[in-house]
């Protein structure tokens, strides 16, 4: 059979699945989108256009968390990539401050860029290893590795000046 | 620092600051991201700072509304943060409350700053003032090079302000302005008047900041007051900044430095010390070439080393401390001095840090290091009431957005905020165990929103409140010249 009844089924089990990923991942993925943007209504809207983005494609993904993730970090990319343009926007990353936080980090952490910055967060905040960071970045193993070594060291620097 | 070290501190940092956001636990359905939620999201958790940056999310990002159906969506661009920001808040015309800091524990070399200025531009003046060797900020200087050193700030409005800074010229150090109409989110930048003797501050000469800060009383007038390698310096602009003149007459009251400047309805006064004593001089707004009148301050016990001015609709307070007594004040009201007879801090003892919200609402931090004691008045400064005190570290700088509000600045680096008149205090900005910061200002435009100023060794930072100093976020700098 096909036709109409057939596509109702077809979107009621897609947005079935669509549904237990949002629930299960959209708020993981806003701070991840926070922390390498430093704007939560920035990381608000990169996450919800992934979501819409990615409804009709989840069904034919492998690890449909994985591919979120490496959505939300291109989305995080564009975004610095326009901000470049719009250059006066600059500088600041993020910026809520109070008492506990460790500023001085955030400022070194927004002073870096988005590359060495990005690596820092999924390595160190989610915790991937390497291979899956260059996954989640797009980057040969090799990339991550060396990014992840300088931004180190810049932050280092900083953090002693 | 070890490496482990740097990893544990930024797995910290990234975990604290990610545990922060509330994304709310969503319904599983894509909803629009609408201007009221902005708005909540931005009024909750002060956002104000990088929301500037948000305006090119909205830029960029079409926010899809969706409606049950994959397939339909209803293509709607967000309302730009900025102007949701805005919302209510475009108030030039109305009266706006600062406050003010006092050189106290501040040596000579850290500015005891002062707040943004009190009067309130004419609603038709507004933001015109652009001027035409403006030029756009631009990113921010790579680590590690010279960039704008902020000083001093002064906003008109909520929204329009100026800051002024220090960077590299050449090889000397030279005033830098910058100059903002959407509340520090963007910058022009330009230069300042030529200043001999200048230097920034580095590592070899202590982290040392010039002292030297700028006022506006609207749109168009303007000054920027300080010491200079050991002279005051005044000067003045009735074009918005686009140029400055020399005041003459600080030779004339043989002022050995420039305490402080305050203007507010109509009318801007400034603090100097002679060689034995302090002068107030006052002047009216709007004239390039304005007649000063100077006043003595009495003294009786004994010649100042410091004193502050602060304003507030017209009324005026000055005290003046030598070392840890106060030892003089008069306030300004219905166009003349008077001796202030019941200062604050009587029995504590100075150096005295004043700010005040309304004519009648005053706040003093005083009192020797360890002890720091907040004093409130509610008539005028004509009598004081005791409230908590602030921590061990003295106040160098002071503010308060309405009665029950009082933030202050600490010498060793920290902002304090109190929401129940000075009686408890959380801190709201640390300094990371083992760094130096300094506070170089603390004010308030209007009931919520202020600015902060702070310098580390080498560089300075400029945050915003929209909480009434509850939480501070960070805004950009102008971009130094190229």
């Amino acid at each position: 059979m096909s036709g109409p009844e057939e596509s109702r089924r077809e979107a009621s089990r897609l947005d079935g699945v669509f549904d237990d990923l949002y629930r299960s991942e959209r708020d993981k993925l806003v701070r991840l989108a926070y922390l390498l943007t430093g704007s939560q209504v920035t990381a608000e809207d990169v996450v919800q256009d992934v979501f819409i983005k990615a409804r009709s494609r989840l069904d034919r993904v492998d690890r449909p968390a994985a591919y979120l993730r490496r959505a939300v970090t291109n989305g995080c990319w564009s975004w610095h990539r326009h901000r470049q343009v719009e250059a006066r926007y600059l500088e600041t990353g993020p910026a809520v401050m109070s008492g506990e936080h460790d500023i001085e980090m955030w400022d070194a952490l927004a002073r870096l860029s988005p590359k060495r910055r990005s690596v820092l967060v999924l390595r160190y905040y989610l915790d991937l290893g390497e291979a899956e960071t260059a996954e989640a970045l797009g980057w040969r193993l090799g990339t991550v590795k060396s990014t992840a070594h300088r931004a180190l060291q810049d932050l280092r620097r900083m953090l002693e000046t | 620092m070890r490496d482990d070290e740097i990893l544990d501190r930024l797995r910290r940092a990234l975990r604290t600051e990610a545990d922060m956001l509330t994304p709310g636990h969503g319904t599983p359905r894509v909803t629009p991201v609408s201007a009221s939620r902005r708005r909540r999201l931005i009024g909750t958790t002060a956002w104000l700072g990088v929301a500037g940056l948000a305006v090119v999310a909205a830029a960029a990002t079409i926010v899809l509304t969706v409606a049950n159906r994959p397939s339909s969506h209803n293509v709607d661009v967000g309302t730009p943060p900025s102007a949701v920001l805005h919302t209510g808040r475009d108030r030039f015309g109305t009266t706006m409350h600062r406050a003010t800091q006092a050189p106290a524990a501040t040596p000579k070399s850290a500015p005891g700053a002062s707040a943004p200025s009190t009067s309130a531009p004419n609603a038709s003046a507004a933001p015109t003032t652009v001027a035409a060797n403006a030029v756009p900020a631009t990113s921010g200087a790579p680590a590690g090079r010279r960039a704008f050193v902020p000083l001093s700030a002064t906003f008109v409005s909520p929204d329009m302000g100026w800051l002024l800074g220090v960077s590299s010229c050449g090889r000397q150090a030279c005033l830098q302005l910058g100059d903002t109409i959407d509340r520090g989110r963007l910058w022009t930048t330009r230069r300042g008047p030529s200043v001999a003797g200048l230097s920034l501050p580095s590592a070899s000469n202590g982290g040392a900041v010039p002292d030297v800060q700028i006022r506006f009383a609207n749109p168009s007038d303007g000054w920027i007051f300080g010491n200079v390698a050991g002279s005051p310096i005044l000067y003045s602009t009735t074009d918005g900044g686009g140029t400055w003149t020399a005041q003459s007459p600080v030779a004339q009251w043989k002022a050995t430095s420039i305490e402080d400047l305050e203007t507010s309805a109509g009318r801007v006064q400034l603090l100097y010390l002679t060689s034995g004593g302090a002068g107030m001089a006052t002047a009216r707004v709007g004239s390039a070439d304005p007649t000063w009148s100077a006043t003595p301050l009495s003294t009786p016990s004994g010649a100042p080393t410091s004193a502050q001015l602060v304003m507030q609709h017209g009324v005026t307070w000055v005290v003046a401390s030598r070392q840890s007594k106060v030892v003089g004040g008069a306030i300004w009201s219905n166009d003349s001095w008077q001796t202030w007879t019941d200062l604050p801090c009587a029995a504590v003892g100075g150096p005295v840090v004043l700010a005040a919200s309304d004519p009648t609402h005053v706040v003093a931090v005083c009192g020797p290091a360890g002890a720091q004691q907040v004093e409130v008045s509610a008539d005028g400064g004509a009598s004081w009431h005791n409230r908590g005190r602030i921590g061990s570290a003295p106040a160098v700088q002071a503010a308060t957005s309405a009665p029950g509000s009082v933030v202050a600045g600490t010498a060793s680096g920290a902002v304090v905020t109190s929401t129940d008149g000075g009686s408890s205090f959380a801190t709201t900005l640390s300094v990371p165990a083992g760094r130096t910061r300094r506070i170089l200002q603390v004010g308030f435009e209007d009931n919520t929103q202020g600015i902060l100023i702070t310098a580390t060794a080498t560089r300075g930072a400029l945050y915003t409140t929209s909480n009434a100093g509850q939480t501070w976020s960070r805004l950009p700098l102008p971009a130094p010249p190229s």
